[in-house]
């Protein structure tokens, strides 16, 4: 653990995530924050606004009218889901720093968690009736892990990357060798950081684990199959990259496999309709 | 687990299809057998199985899905086995036709029947598929928007707590009702205004709060609103609290849509306007009050224009009046002087003639008595001038001094045989030139010092002059005119000063006089932003006049200095029974650079001159006054020119208070020069240059035996006078043979023309003889303005005519003209200087003004008297 805190350390002190990121995170567990609060960390990024009126207009939210402000947006869509979409926005920055193409970008990781994250929302929404919002955010900062890996311990990041074999297992436990910690235990500390809820926190700590036991519903759930889903989809982390699927979860999606496939079949369409919300514009 | 790599090709799901294929094969061809082959060994039939050989198993299998097509293989026992692929299922079907058919035609049927099943069993598959997709996708969807739905119920209950809040917040009421009008929901601060609680009022009638009228509008109101869905506001009703006080209440209504968007109900803002309706009211009563008043203030308005225009008319009569006034007065004026000037005029001449003694004495009475006269319209018409307001302030340059020492010698006919000293101090920095009005100025001066003498026995009358104040580039000059005369009870100080006041009736018979002399002094006081005022403790004690006023500095700041370089270092013995003056002489001479001793007793000349003459350091000059009590100056003259020592010789200088006529006297007595008190500086020193450069010839020469005949004031000017010739024009006859004789006495050249026309032709035609033009104004045929102006007029064309070789005798082409005129009303001065006149003199023309005027401009060029203002 003692690593984890080191790295992190060393993230937070080397200025990579954008300052809105960093308010946000205080506030996103805050159930009471209020939509001024909100507004202020919005002013510290003064296009924040509209990108994010853009997106609430696009037709992944389907409105009818169109939100000229935050709060009406609010009103709308509700604080869970405005909130969700500004660390997408305030992520997407930090992920688009694109090095290193063929051993690791980090533009292809940012796309596949943009794909986890709006599958994970799918699953539980479509799959389990129940609200999209945690599975989401979790799904977005499910691998950034990695970021901070390739920020802070650069080198041995990508000497890792480089020598990941697929055949051989996890890239957790080649991680853990070569660096001495994996990014799924660095985003669960940051997630405590930044005091997430318990749900989401345990969802980015176990996706890359083989659960025993596990409720497909869980969060953690939902990010195995989003990350099953995904990686079939064509949106893998890395290249060859071995996605762990948990037994019980397996089970459950051969008793619900027509759920499942349509699920997918699905899925392109959404992640095209979301395109507004995940996609990097260029200028 | 390579089952995980692709999870949607299950196996059960996958037998299923497989086993419902194998059905519908069976119904079409009930005599085939099928059997699905696999290459890890699963054989999946329905009845019968085919029992295949490992190796030929396969290779149908391999072979099938090489060729994507029928393939077939021979048995042992010599029959076909088909096997065709099932892409969709992921198998390979084999299968076995009955009666091992040998025609190809047979076999051809077989088999495509076989195909054909496959395929309309893979398309209805399909079709099941799409449908079974279609179920579970609208399934999927129905949960999204269920999800959807509990979202936004919690976020419209967000909104909704939040909307409440900010109602409860605010101060007016807020309601909410049904379709009924019956209330649903109101905030804290309608419960407040109403008395009742939010319990009592929920679900209330609205005719409980309001009167039978108040109801029908307030219906009309909701009803309207239902009706067109728009907005009311600013309905006012009277609500009736629970305790039964009633307030005034504006309210709002509009008309409130559920989810669905239909009507549901009505909801507004309530306002208590109680306050407001009062102030309204109040306001109200004071605007009626408002109205009245303004009706009478346009009323008074009216009055006033009427009074105001009044008042414009009055004064434009008023104008015209002093416009006639002032055209009077200035006809009177010329009226009545002209007369005057004769009269005045041919006085003074006949006293020139032989008479006796009784013929002497009435002529000098008609003078007087004419003086008086004149004196008196002068006055009545500058006081006239200043009640209309016509005095103005000239702002030339003038000398003071000069102004003193000329007020001065005015005085000294005045004062008669009397024993009086005049005195004359003037303060050492003024200047030799200042800006203002000489002529008001010596008017106040000699009003002021002119009263003196009349009041005063014996004993001193002095005028000094001094700068009281200096203000940026003015200065305020102040003088003081102190006689040891009668002086003034104190109550009448002030009394004198106003019109036609003397300050005993007594002293009108006594002293004569108009009583206008003082407030025309006031007056012009005022003029120069100045003072005047008197001050006496009466009783003989005499008085003290002051007069002040502002007057502006020229470039020329500098005090005179006259320093006689000839003089410097001489040392002087002046004598004077009048210590005062012999004060000032000093100052006067000492300031000159030379060294003065003084006596006050005639007896000590002579032995103060001998006693200087052994020590080695004899006087220069002595300067002795006349009229002293025991030794006179007379005497001491005589006696010092008797003696035989060696001071008989010295030069002496007599200083007289009285007239000229003593001037003969001193010279027989044996004085080299003569000058009459108060003496001005430049005067002194000259003269004192003049005795002492001669004193010189007189000691070589014998004695006192040539005379030389003694220099006074006069005769310095006298050598120049003869050849003064002077233009006269003047269309009356008297006023012509007046001045003629006046002119001719003095020694000047005078040749006489009647009008305007006549001094034209006269001058024009031999310029050169005259150096002098005298133009009276009022003329017939051509006036004295227009003949000026023709004559400069004649004067510039002969100078632009001539080429350059003449050019310098012709620039001085400029004669004076000098107007004479009995009009001395505002403007006359600056008319005549417009013309082309250079200076002018009132008429009736007096003696020392027409030749200080000659002197001015004629011998003013050539005069000794540098120093002088030009």
């Amino acid at each position: 653990m003692t690593k984890a805190h080191l790295l992190l350390k060393k993230f937070n002190n080397s200025k990579t995530l954008p300052p809105v990121a960093i308010r946000l995170s205080k506030m996103i567990s805050d159930e009471n924050s209020t939509i001024k609060e909100l507004e202020e960390i919005i002013r510290l990024d003064p296009t924040l606004v509209l990108r994010l009126l853009r997106v609430v207009n696009s037709s992944y939210y389907g409105l009818r009218h169109e939100v000229e402000s935050i709060a009406r947006a609010v009103a709308f869509i509700g604080m869970k889901n405005l909130r969700n979409m500004i660390v997408t926005e305030a992520l997407k920055v930090t992920f688009h720093k694109g090095t290193h193409e063929n051993i690791f970008s980090r533009s292809k990781l940012w796309l596949h968690c943009a794909a986890v994250s709006i599958c994970g929302k799918m699953i539980a929404e479509r799959i389990f009736g129940q609200k999209g919002e945690d599975a989401y955010l979790c799904g977005i900062l499910h691998d950034i892990g990695m970021i901070i890996e390739d920020q802070v311990a650069h080198d041995l990041f990508i000497k890792m990357c480089k020598t990941y074999q697929a055949e051989s297992g996890q890239i957790t436990e080649h991680e853990k060798e070569i660096i001495g910690i994996d990014h799924a235990t660095i985003g669960y500390e940051l997630a405590r950081e930044w005091k997430l809820s318990p749900e989401v926190q345990e969802g980015i700590r176990f996706h890359h684990k083989s659960l025993k036991e596990v409720s497909p519903s869980s969060i953690t759930g939902i990010i195995q199959i989003a990350e099953y889903i995904v990686s079939r989809s064509g949106y893998p982390s890395m290249p060859g990259i071995k996605v762990i699927l948990s037994p019980p979860l397996t089970t459950y999606i051969q008793n619900n496999l027509e759920e499942f496939k349509t699920l997918a079949k699905d899925f392109p369409d959404e992640m095209s309709k979301a395109r507004e919300l995940y996609d990097i514009q260029e200028g | 687990m390579e089952v995980i790599d692709n999870i949607f090709s299950n196996f059960a799901d996958q037998d299923e299809e497989l086993y419902r294929l194998l059905t519908v094969l069976k119904e079409h061809s009930p005599d085939d057998r099928f059997q699905f082959i696999s290459d890890h060994g699963r054989n999946i039939s329905i009845g019968e199985e085919l029992y295949l050989p490992d190796k030929i198993r396969k290779s149908l299998d391999g072979r099938a899905k090489k060729k994507r097509g029928l393939v077939h293989d021979e048995l042992p026992d010599g029959i076909t086995v088909y096997a065709i692929p099932v892409g969709k299922l992921n198998a390979v079907l084999g299968f076995v036709l009955p009666h091992q058919p040998s025609d190809p035609a047979a076999k051809y049927y077989g088999t495509t029947i076989v195909q054909l099943c496959i395929d309309l069993f893979l398309s209805q598959k399909a079709v099941r598929d799409e449908q079974k997709f279609s179920i579970t996708q609208k399934k999927q969807l129905d949960r999204k928007i269920h999800v959807l739905e509990n979202q936004y119920q919690e976020i419209l209950e967000v909104n909704q707590q939040e909307y409440r809040r900010i109602i409860e917040n605010i101060e007016d009421g807020y309601y909410e009702t049904d379709l009924a009008v019956n209330l649903t929901y109101l905030n804290d601060s309608l419960s407040k205004m109403s008395g009742y609680t939010r319990d009592e009022m929920m679900g209330m009638n609205n005719r409980k709060y309001m009167d039978h009228m108040d109801t029908k509008k307030i219906f009309n109101a909701f009803n309207r609103t239902y009706k067109t869905g728009k907005s009311l506001s600013g309905l006012e009703w009277m609500f009736i609290c629970k305790d039964g006080t009633k307030k005034d209440i504006e309210t709002s209504v509009s008309l409130m849509k559920n989810a669905e968007g239909q009507p549901c109900g009505f909801r507004g803002i309530v306002r208590d306007i109680t306050k407001r309706k009062r102030m309204e009211e109040a306001l109200h009563k004071a605007n009626a009050g408002t109205e009245a008043t303004n009706r009478k203030l346009a009323k008074t308005n009216q009055q006033l224009e009427q009074a105001i225009d009044k008042a414009n008319e009055l004064v434009i009569q008023a104008e015209i009046a002093n416009m006639a006034k002032s055209q009077f007065l200035a006809n009177m004026s010329h009226e009545i002087r002209t007369p005057m000037n004769a009269v005045l005029g041919f006085a003074d001449m006949m006293i020139d003639t032989d008479l006796n003694e009784t013929q002497a004495d009435y002529v000098a009475m008609i003078k007087r008595s004419g003086e008086s006269l004149l004196s008196l319209i002068n006055d009545i018409l500058d006081f006239s001038k200043i009640e209309a307001g016509q005095m103005d302030i000239e702002e030339i340059n003038f000398d003071p001094e000069l102004v003193a020492y000329d007020v001065c010698e005015m005085i000294r006919p005045r004062i008669e045989s009397k024993p009086i000293e005049i005195l004359c101090h003037i303060g050492d920095n003024i200047p030799s030139c200042v800006k203002g009005d000489p002529l008001r100025f010596r008017q106040a001066l000699t009003n002021l010092m002119g009263n003196a003498p009349k009041f005063t026995e014996s004993g001193e009358i002095e005028l000094s002059l001094y700068i009281e104040e200096e203000k940026g580039d003015r200065l305020k000059l102040h003088a003081k005119i102190r006689d040891t005369g009668i002086g003034i009870p104190e109550d009448k100080l002030s009394v004198i000063f106003t019109p036609f006041q003397q300050a005993d009736s007594s002293i009108t018979r006594k002293y004569g006089g108009t009583g206008l002399g003082l407030s025309i002094c006031k007056q012009i006081s005022k003029l120069m932003n100045g003072d005047v005022w008197a001050e006496s403790e009466g009783n003989g004690k005499g008085s003290t006049f002051h007069f002040s006023g502002w007057f502006g500095k020229t470039k020329n700041k500098n005090p005179r200095r006259y320093k006689p370089a000839f003089l410097s270092g001489k040392s002087i013995l002046i004598v004077d029974d009048n210590q005062n003056n012999l004060d000032i002489l000093r100052h006067t001479l000492e300031l000159g650079g030379l060294t003065v001793a003084s006596l006050t007793n005639g007896k000590d000349i002579i032995p103060t001159l001998q006693q200087a003459m052994e020590k080695g350091n004899p006087f220069d000059l002595c300067i002795c006054d006349i009229q002293m009590p025991g030794m006179s100056g007379y005497e001491v003259a005589k006696e010092i020119r008797n003696s035989t020592f060696k001071i008989q010789n010295i030069p002496l200088l007599a200083l007289s208070s009285l007239m000229s006529r003593d001037s003969k006297k001193c010279e027989d007595a044996g004085f080299n020069g003569f000058l009459s008190k108060p003496i001005r500086r430049e005067k002194l020193f000259q003269m004192m240059e003049r005795i002492l450069s001669e004193g010189d010839e007189t000691i070589e020469n014998s004695k006192f035996k040539i005379k030389k005949y003694i220099v006074t004031q006069y005769s310095l000017r006298e050598d120049m006078k003869h050849s003064v010739h002077i233009l006269l024009a003047e269309d009356n006859p008297v006023n012509q043979k007046l001045a003629k004789l006046m002119l001719t006495k003095a020694g000047y050249q005078v040749e006489v023309v009647n009008n305007g026309r006549e001094a034209i032709e006269k001058y024009t035609a031999s310029p050169g003889d005259f150096d002098l033009i005298f133009m009276d104004i009022q003329m017939p045929e051509i006036d004295g303005m227009e003949a000026t102006k023709k004559i400069r007029n004649w004067e510039s064309q002969k100078k632009n005519k001539k080429g350059d070789k003449f050019k310098n005798q012709n620039s001085k082409l400029r004669i004076p003209i000098v107007a004479m005129t009995a009009h001395t009303m505002k403007g006359d001065r600056e008319k005549c200087i417009e013309t082309g006149m250079d200076d002018y003199i009132t008429k009736p023309i007096k003696r020392e003004f027409v030749f200080n005027v000659i002197e001015k401009w004629v011998l003013g060029n050539n005069s000794i008297n540098r120093g002088k203002e030009s």
